[in-house]
């Protein structure tokens, strides 16, 4: 047997879905985290790039100053000195799940880069 | 009035309703505002990055010249800075895209006491990304020239990192 359709007062019949309207927020919040991540990506990147140039600085100038905290290069100048070069990866915060929960893929991460003169 | 103008009452009001979903009509509206937004912040944090980077370069790399024995030795001790970056910056794919002027205030450029200014540039945009050249074509594309005749170095296109770094040649240095 047929339900009768469900009609407002005028008479028409009414598929405004709030349901499915709803659903349209589940893609926006992806492309919102996505962006996120992407911002959150380039800040952390900036930063651990400045502090690593810093700490490149200073062991130049001075000496291995604390903890390590990169891979450190070093190579000899042509007519004297030596090139610092340090390489490293920070981790970042992950705001969209891209199969880390599944074991499959690590957490994201960026590389850094410095270099310094030693005289 | 009878069922016709009841009929023609019902039409009207339907056409008249216009009152939509506002969190489609948000999504719809909201998504094709913010994608270049996006795209913009990306871009500048792009750029910010490589600025911060060349400006580095720019300091490290006069510090070389202005440590050398000899003008063609700061020349090549410049172009290793810039070749080491390079590789380790970029395992994988080749990047290069350093150009640079280097200004000298004095006759020498590595007379103690002299003024050394060096203008770095660098492509950075994704198609130089992919289409890099080898270090030999900065490396022939470099200029050097005094404070009279400043020379501006062959350009690429894309965007351009530029930073400029002065250094002084040591007194004790003879």
């Amino acid at each position: 047997m047929n339900k009768p359709r469900n009609l407002n007062p005028n008479g028409d019949s009414r598929e405004e879905g709030s349901i499915e309207a709803g659903l349209t927020l589940i893609p926006t919040t992806a492309f919102f985290l996505l962006v996120l991540q992407f911002v959150v990506a380039g800040s952390v990147k900036t930063v651990e790039t400045m502090n690593l140039q810093s700490w490149l600085n200073r062991t130049a100038l001075y000496a291995i100053d604390g903890e390590i905290p990169a891979r450190v290069l070093s190579s000899p100048l042509p007519g004297g000195g030596e090139l610092l070069m340090a390489d490293s990866s920070s981790k970042v915060p992950a705001f969209v799940a891209t199969g880390s929960a599944l074991g499959g893929e690590r957490d994201p991460e960026v590389s850094l880069q410095a270099v310094a003169i030693r005289e | 009035m009878s069922e016709k103008a009841g009929y023609e009452n019902r039409e009207s009001k339907r056409s008249d309703r216009e009152e939509g979903s506002a969190v489609v009509e948000f999504v719809l509206i909201a998504t094709p505002l913010f994608l270049p937004a996006l795209l913009f912040f990306m871009a500048m944090q792009n750029t910010a990055m490589e600025e911060i980077r060349v400006q580095n370069l720019a300091r490290q790399t006069v510090r070389a010249f202005v440590t050398a024995d000899s003008v063609t030795q700061g020349h090549q001790r410049i172009k290793y800075v810039l070749d080491r970056y390079s590789e380790i910056e970029s395992k994988n794919q080749k990047r290069y895209g350093f150009t640079y002027n280097l200004s000298c205030g004095g006759e020498r450029c590595l007379t103690p006491g002299s003024r050394v200014k060096i203008e770095l540039y660098r492509s950075f945009s994704e198609s130089s990304i992919s289409d890099e050249t080898t270090a030999v074509h900065a490396w022939s594309s470099y200029s050097v020239s005094d404070d009279s005749g400043n020379q501006q170095s062959n350009g690429r296109g894309g965007r351009k990192a530029i930073a400029v770094a002065t250094g002084i040649v040591d007194k004790w240095r003879e």
